[in-house]
């Protein structure tokens, strides 16, 4: 996976230039201290390898901190802006592991994790087993589907977050999550789950 | 959680408090394309989080960055010799033994050139940019780390040696140690 750095003269606004609020940087990191486990979970429950969790985790808040001038708290939240991000990061990454570019090539954060931090991360892992094991559960629902499960029943977002984070219309989440949740309780019936 | 969280807002605050624009693009990488280096943060391997940056090119990156890690090292980025004033001034002000000099033929050499050891300062290399994170607690009592700063090849090359007393304000150019080349 790669990044390269643009022209930022082509840009309206920047990270740097963002302080027209001189407070951002406190607010940011409230937001960060506030959510970095949530997006760290959201990798965790896409990968065993922790040092891919941080890698995923970092570019989500590189990209957060970058866009952070634009971001409108009005318009649902800060978990789900950055569930959003993190989305886009984690399908960058698996575009980037299916065409086998090297996902080692980082452009700017290579989270070289330490013993430390790698075991903080495999408790992380570990903690979101059931979710990873619940999300393989939803292979066969449509991918909308399987995150509106995921975000709402295993993230805890509400379905007016979780539908922001999809870029969905509150009402079309909902439709997605009934559907969803009546299929896989069918589907629980059926193998005597239940 | 509290390490990783804590070394990851690190890194985020290092490059906000450097003034790099970030803008995003992905572009395909080809495989023979070389890994990225790294700049700024802790070099050593699997040591913690490194930030690696490309910056723009003729755009608005600032002169100078001096950024204080949550480990009590400071990471000191010279992008331009014009910077080697304010990065004092930031220096003096978060009171660390750690100044920039100027690297001029007419200046006074450092006598005797004392190599760096890792333990006081690493330097990192990103493109044309080159980072040196000192520890400023492994700094001799009564020295000062001098970073001595020469214009290379158009970019800035940033040697680390230690003096005795206060850091000069230039040095001779420092032939004894070999800067780390740039990538």
């Amino acid at each position: 996976m790669g990044y390269s750095i643009a022209d930022p003269t082509s840009r309206q606004k920047t990270a740097a230039e963002a302080p027209s609020d001189p407070g951002a940087p406190s607010k940011f990191e409230g937001i960060y201290r506030k959510h970095c486990g949530a997006v760290t979970a959201f990798f965790a429950r896409r990968s065993h390898d922790p040092q891919v969790v941080a890698d995923l985790t970092a570019d989500t808040f590189v990209e957060a901190m970058s866009s952070f001038s634009s971001y409108d708290p009005c318009r649902g939240g800060a978990r789900p802006w950055l569930i959003a991000i993190a989305r886009r990061v984690f399908a960058k990454y698996c575009e980037d592991v299916t065409r086998e570019r090297d996902v080692a090539h980082r452009a700017f954060i290579q989270a070289n994790v330490d013993a430390d931090e790698t075991e903080e991360l495999l408790r992380r892992i570990d903690a979101e087993r059931e979710g990873r094991e619940l999300i393989k559960r939803l292979s066969h629902l449509s991918p909308l589907e399987r995150e509106a499960i995921e975000l709402v029943d295993i993230a805890g977002l509400t379905p007016k977050e979780a539908a922001v984070a999809l870029g969905l219309p509150s009402g079309a989440l909902r439709v997605r999550l009934f559907r969803a949740r009546g299929r896989l309780r069918k589907e629980q019936l059926h193998h005597g789950k239940i | 959680m509290a390490r990783f969280e804590d070394r990851l807002w690190a890194d985020l605050t290092r490059l906000h408090d450097s003034g790099i624009a970030l803008e995003l693009h992905r572009e395909p990488r080809s495989k023979s394309r070389k890994t990225p280096l790294m700049v700024g943060g802790i070099a050593s391997a699997g040591a913690g989080i490194a930030v690696a940056i490309a910056l723009s090119v003729g755009g608005a990156s600032t002169a100078y960055a001096v950024s204080p890690n949550s480990d009590g090292s400071v990471t000191v980025t010279l992008n331009e010799l014009v910077g080697v004033s304010g990065a004092n001034t930031q220096l003096e002000k978060l009171g660390v033994s750690v100044r920039v000099a100027k690297v001029e033929a007419a200046c006074a050499p450092i006598e005797p050139v004392t190599p760096v050891s890792p333990e006081v300062a690493t330097t990192t290399t990103q493109g044309a940019v080159q980072s040196v994170t000192v520890q400023p607690s492994a700094v001799p009592t009564g020295d000062t780390l001098a970073l001595a700063a020469q214009e290379v090849d158009g970019h800035v090359a940033v040697v680390p040696a230690l003096v005795r007393g206060s850091a000069p304000s230039c040095v001779a150019p420092v032939k004894e140690l070999t800067a780390t080349p740039l990538q």
